[in-house]
């Protein structure tokens, strides 16, 4: 059956059966390469999007249940030729190493922070706690989180926060 | 291939059903466990019903004395509910502690509780608070206690193959407390080693008329009466409370290689859970 999406702001449409998952849709047929395949069971994260504002693992999202909804991956995270603070904050902490669950990170971080522009130290942790990073990284990875929720905020807009 | 359909409302979903004859029905709720199960295994013979959109199962609301819960709604939304903050604790508890926060934005409590894993997080919690299954097929509806959905097969229920679970109803009942909790490898985004829910009448320091389900024993949910009796003695002297569990996972595991674990480890849990309803009985956060 023929299912709409709005990917990134823009209304896409695409064929999808019983076995389509979201992420096949956003990979196969809009070429969205920022979504990632990890452990296709939605333990590790990497396929994080977010459905209407919401975080979910793409690979266990069933595309029908996305017809009409909308969708966002990292590539609709840059406005204008800039990136967003989180991907900005993600450079400028380090906080990237292989690179493969970066994604999966910023999507989850942008739907925390969406939700909660202020979280803490433990509400990032808990938050980013269905993305898995294998090589361990998870320091500087909050500490991102933490800046780009700072530079939202304006309070540590000139410092980097995470950085010791 | 396997066909999909979207039905709009449970009169079509159900007369959809009807049509089904001689095909294996898949009810697909929000995925996150049906699309790891299912999905390789398809066959023309396969009939998908997608009930994303059928209103009738969606909703959290108060009417006569009974907290419904549409079967379709997410454990994030299950978690962030004040009415069922305030009626059904130990379900909003198991709700929020339930795989990670992307997995509670899609898994549905109907799913959970209809896939019937034994390690689950939901039916004990769901059956500590005497919920009842709401069912319908093309031809009938019934409503039972939740753990009469659950069978003693993993990932298997007791439904027939074209009945739904619409909903879930939780009495509220005034001066009770209840609490869930889990012990697994990680403190997030873990599948539970074990699960207990409680719940019981809070009067003068005395837990009485207690429920306590404790999960993945070779069920989802499985009854602990002799805990239920050592609850009413007073809340302070959790002994009794300890004995009765490791006795109940004797029974309920004998020989299992997890069985001494299993003794140490629901000990430990029983006493966090005990405190956490003895918290909410002070009426302090928990």
């Amino acid at each position: 059956m023929k299912i709409e999406i709005i990917v990134n702001g823009r209304a896409r449409s695409a064929e999808a059966n019983a076995k389509t998952r979201l992420i096949d849709v956003l990979r196969n047929d809009f070429g969205l390469l920022s979504v990632k395949e990890g452990c296709g069971a939605g333990e590790c994260g990497a396929c994080t999007v977010l459905l209407d504002k919401m975080a979910v693992c793409s690979c266990v999202t069933p595309a029908v249940q996305a017809d009409g909804h909308e969708v966002t991956t990292v590539e609709g995270l840059e406005e204008n030729g800039e990136l967003d603070v989180i991907q900005q904050a993600f450079i400028d902490c380090d906080a990237i190493q292989c690179g493969f669950c970066t994604p999966g990170m910023i999507m989850s971080a942008k739907a925390l922070l969406l939700k909660n522009p202020s979280p803490s130290k433990e509400e990032i942790k808990s938050a980013l706690a269905g993305n898995v990073c294998r090589c361990t990284g998870y320091i500087k990875i909050v500490d991102a989180v933490a800046e780009a929720a700072a530079r939202m905020g304006g309070s540590a807009s000139d410092g980097i926060v995470g950085r010791p | 291939m396997a066909s999909l359909a979207v039905p709009k409302s449970l009169d079509e979903l159900l007369s959809l059903i009807a049509e089904c004859k001689g095909r294996r029905i898949h009810l697909l709720a929000g995925g996150t466990d049906w699309l790891i199960t299912h999905r390789p295994h398809l066959d023309e013979r396969s009939a998908v019903f997608d009930l994303s959109r059928v209103n009738e199962l969606r909703g959290i609301r108060i009417s006569k004395g009974a907290l419904t819960i549409g079967s379709m709604e997410t454990m994030s939304a299950i978690a962030a509910n004040r009415d069922a903050a305030r009626s059904a604790a130990a379900l909003c508890d198991a709700a929020s502690m339930m795989g990670s926060v992307q997995i509670r934005n899609r898994a549905t409590i109907g799913g959970n509780v209809a896939n019937a894993s034994f390690a689950a997080d939901t039916p004990c919690a769901l059956a500590s608070l005497c919920a009842q299954a709401v069912i319908v097929s093309p031809s009938s509806s019934r409503t039972i206690p939740v753990e009469s959905v659950l069978s003693r097969v993993p990932n298997e229920n007791s439904l027939n193959e074209d009945e739904v679970i619409t909903a879930f109803v939780i009495p509220i009942k005034e001066g009770y407390v209840s609490a869930f909790g889990k012990v697994g490898s990680r403190s997030e985004v873990s599948i539970a080693r074990l699960n207990m829910a409680v719940s019981a009448r809070h009067d003068n320091g005395c837990f009485t008329d207690a429920r306590v389900y404790a999960g993945t024993l070779g069920s989802a949910a499985l009854r602990c009466e002799a805990a239920e009796r050592a609850l009413a003695l007073r809340e302070d002297g959790f002994e009794g409370l300890r004995g009765a569990l490791v006795e109940f996972v004797e029974a309920a595991i004998p020989g299992r290689h997890s069985l001494q674990y299993k003794k140490s480890a629901i000990q430990g849990l029983a006493l966090d859970v005990a405190a956490k309803l003895a918290q909410r009985a002070r009426g302090e956060n928990a």
